[in-house]
């Protein structure tokens, strides 16, 4: 009987093998920082680690511990939000302020926040002046294209969305259909919720006549202004201007397709230059910026903050965290990671030598304007924005019902927002 | 004599032993209460909330949550939906699965290796089974339309229709798990006793009066396994929608459960996302519960 129960209690055992002690006695007096990040390839991968190895060489009584999850990154933060149990420092990937701002440390006493991009600062920081995140890169999205093709059709970079229309058009003319003038990975409802968030800004933000700011802030913005951008898409669908699987094609296939110079436009920055120059180094990828949509009116890059390195505000290795911030941010390092990240820096006194540098340069005077749903739509609209681009470019639902449906959605989020813990923008 | 009473004596004390280990079943009951009541009666309560699925702040709104999910038009299309992958999936496997076990059971010279190609599918994850058709078929460079072109049919876009993708959904659900439903025919009509046949081929019954007076009934309980185990791993599919469409156009392709991950994790409506769960989990033993009903009276019946 006895030795049932001894069996019994060893197979209990057996089952439990997470509960055995994680560290040796040999480490407790070092302390480990854990990192966990979105950068997704291998070479901003390496540079992040060599940079971590030289910082534990620095402080030799701390261990630097950093993951990677890939696609189960923001999963698996929003599991350890909700369990308040979250990594030392992590990345906050374009939602230091509304989603992650609850459980950030305010780093406004740092160095480095005097470097600070000023074109961050509606995104990083709040009115208080409490600093949400490092910027170890920033976002300037614009539209990506295949500079080989606009120069054999002898088109110009569009500056209009007339502009860009026609260049649509003309390449498809040209190219007898050969080439997807604008082309979407819509099996991943993210590529429409980027058309829309994209294009929202310069039809309600930048042109003065037609600034919407203050109604998306209070509540009081008629949805009916979207429809426009539903009815352009419709219509670049309805005239093949956009790839005929545009609902269905995965991100995977887009290197690829740029590569073999069929594919003029499509919205993807980072390091997809670089990709494709690898395949095939005669195709030349370019960047421009969002080209404007009511007369007059200039083109505008679409910004903010791509990776960061937010410290969690009760971590117990809190100043060890802000250490290794105060490390990653001294010029040398910076520069490092934005030209392994092949973006600009987050701080003003980095100039890195990066991709799309030419093309950034060109456009310098072009202003940045962060992210449409970041600064005037609550959180969880990006989500509904790349639905109903599905349910357009599908055919089940029709502009004006897509305008409805968002503005719904965006009374119900506003109401949750304002319940709950994550920062307002206001 | 002595020696059977001592006999008699020891197998009166043996029940006794066994009975003093009840404590047993003290970790299935652990993991039941941990895993699954804990997380019930907790998930039922985020229904009564607003929570957003990571803050630590919520709002308690009553049963604002079930108004909205009976009020919402997706709730209804996706439960068509999850109905139609779990009835549909249930009704083309085990009809498909039937008639493969009806052949295959016949002194076939490939029997074996037939056997294995159908069942094959069943061991490939179901998630690799979506990649797998997703490729087959893609508009660009996808087998379908190399297939189409051979025939000079202009290529088509398969997976962007949002009536049809339920359908493509079930039909590769279907070919996945037909395997398990066959062999599951296999071995109930390898029970069936050869010597009714040969009685009835006596009396002079014709091969569908053996199979609707003979096959079948006997077959019953199989008949029931494959429904019940069909119709719930049909109702809470998830792997293959998210590798072929990704519940997509829209939402025109979601079951309940891909759709209750999307509310949780992308839309950060965990509230609505738990209500949904509530609810599936409801039409599911209800459907499942009808089903074994259903099913066990017919075996009485017909045995």
């Amino acid at each position: 009987m006895k030795h049932t129960f001894v069996l019994f209690l060893s197979l209990i055992l057996l089952v439990l093998p997470g509960c055995s002690a994680e560290k040796s006695s040999a480490d407790t007096a070092k302390k480990t920082l854990t990192i966990y990040s979105t950068m997704s390839t291998d070479s901003e991968r390496d540079t992040f680690r060599k940079l971590a190895a030289t910082f534990e060489k620095e402080h030799s009584n701390i261990h630097v511990s950093l993951h990677f999850p890939g696609n189960d990154y923001e999963n698996m933060m929003r599991v350890r939000m909700a369990a308040n149990d979250l990594p030392d420092l992590f990345d906050t990937h374009g939602w230091g302020k509304i989603r992650y701002g609850e459980y950030t440390a305010d780093l406004r006493d740092m160095e480095w926040t005097q470097d600070l991009d000023p074109n961050l600062n509606s995104i990083l920081k709040n009115k208080s002046g409490k600093v949400y995140a490092y910027p170890i890169n920033q976002a300037k999205d614009g539209l990506a294209y295949n500079r080989n093709i606009l120069d054999r059709y002898g088109i110009a970079p569009p500056e209009t969305m007339d502009d860009f229309i026609k260049a649509l058009r003309t390449i498809k003319e040209k190219s007898k259909g050969s080439i997807v003038p604008f082309w979407f990975a819509g099996y991943d409802k993210s590529s429409f919720a980027q058309y829309y968030d994209q294009f929202a800004t310069p039809l309600l933000i930048t042109d003065p006549a037609h600034n919407e700011k203050k109604q998306l802030i209070n509540g009081t913005f008629q949805w009916s202004k979207f429809t426009y951008l539903s009815e352009i898409l419709k219509q670049m669908q309805k005239e093949k201007l956009i790839n005929i699987d545009a609902v269905t094609a995965k991100k995977s296939q887009l290197i690829e397709l740029m590569a073999q110079n069929k594919i003029a436009f499509t919205m993807q920055g980072g390091t997809l230059g670089q990709d494709v120059a690898q395949i095939n180094p005669n195709v030349k990828v370019g960047i421009i910026p969002t080209p404007a949509i009511h007369p007059g009116d200039d083109p505008i890059w679409i910004g903010g903050e791509r990776y960061t390195l937010a410290a969690w505000k009760d971590s117990p290795q809190l100043k060890e965290a802000k250490e290794f911030i105060a490390f990653m941010a001294r010029p040398a390092n910076a520069k490092q990671m934005a030209e392994a990240t092949s973006l600009p820096s987050g701080l003003t006194n980095v100039k890195a030598d990066i991709f799309y540098a030419n093309d950034y340069e060109h456009y310098q005077d072009i202003k940045v304007e962060p992210y449409f749903d970041r600064l005037y739509l609550p959180n969880g609209m990006w989500d509904v924005l790349g639905t109903v681009g599905q349910e357009l470019a599908a055919d089940i639902l029709a502009p004006q019902d897509i305008s409805q449906k968002l503005g719904r959605e965006y009374k119900r989020l506003r109401e949750q927002s304002e319940t709950q813990g994550a920062e307002n923008n206001e | 004599m002595s020696e059977i009473a001592r006999d008699v004596h020891v197998k009166q004390v043996k029940p006794k032993k066994q009975s003093s280990l009840w404590w047993m079943y003290i970790p299935a009951l652990l993991s039941v209460l941990v895993f699954m009541i804990y997380p019930f009666v907790k998930g039922t309560l985020i229904t009564f909330t607003n929570w957003n699925g990571f803050s630590q702040v919520y709002q308690w709104v009553g049963f604002a949550q079930y108004e909205r999910l009976f009020s919402d038009p997706d709730t209804w299309h996706i439960l068509k939906n999850t109905l139609l992958y779990g009835l549909g999936s249930t009704f083309f496997q085990n009809v498909v699965g039937l008639l493969y076990a009806l052949l295959l059971n016949q002194s076939i010279k490939t029997k074996a290796v037939t056997r294995t190609i159908v069942y094959l599918p069943v061991m490939i994850s179901p998630l690799i089974m979506g990649y797998i058709w997703y490729f087959f078929f893609s508009y660009d460079g996808g087998a379908l339309n190399d297939l189409l072109g051979v025939f000079g049919i202009s290529p088509i876009n398969a997976l962007a229709s949002p009536s049809l993708n339920p359908w493509i959904i079930v039909m590769i659900n279907t070919y996945q798990y037909v395997g398990i439903a066959m062999v599951v025919y296999l071995a109930g009509l390898q029970s069936i006793p050869k010597d009714y046949y040969e009685a009835a081929q006596m009396d002079g019954a014709k091969q569908g009066q053996q199979f609707f007076t003979i096959t079948l009934p006997l077959l019953m309980p199989s008949i029931t396994i494959n429904m019940v185990i069909n119709i719930i791993g049909g109702l809470k599919l998830f792997d293959v929608i998210i590798a072929l469409t990704a519940g997509g156009p829209g939402n025109a392709s979601q079951s309940m459960s891909t759709f209750m991950y999307d509310l949780y994790f992308k839309r950060q409506d965990a509230g609505y996302a738990a209500t949904q769960g509530i609810f599936m989990a409801f039409v599911i033993l209800i459907i499942s519960f009808c089903a074994l009903a259903y099913f066990k009276r017919k075996e009485t019946e017909m045995s």
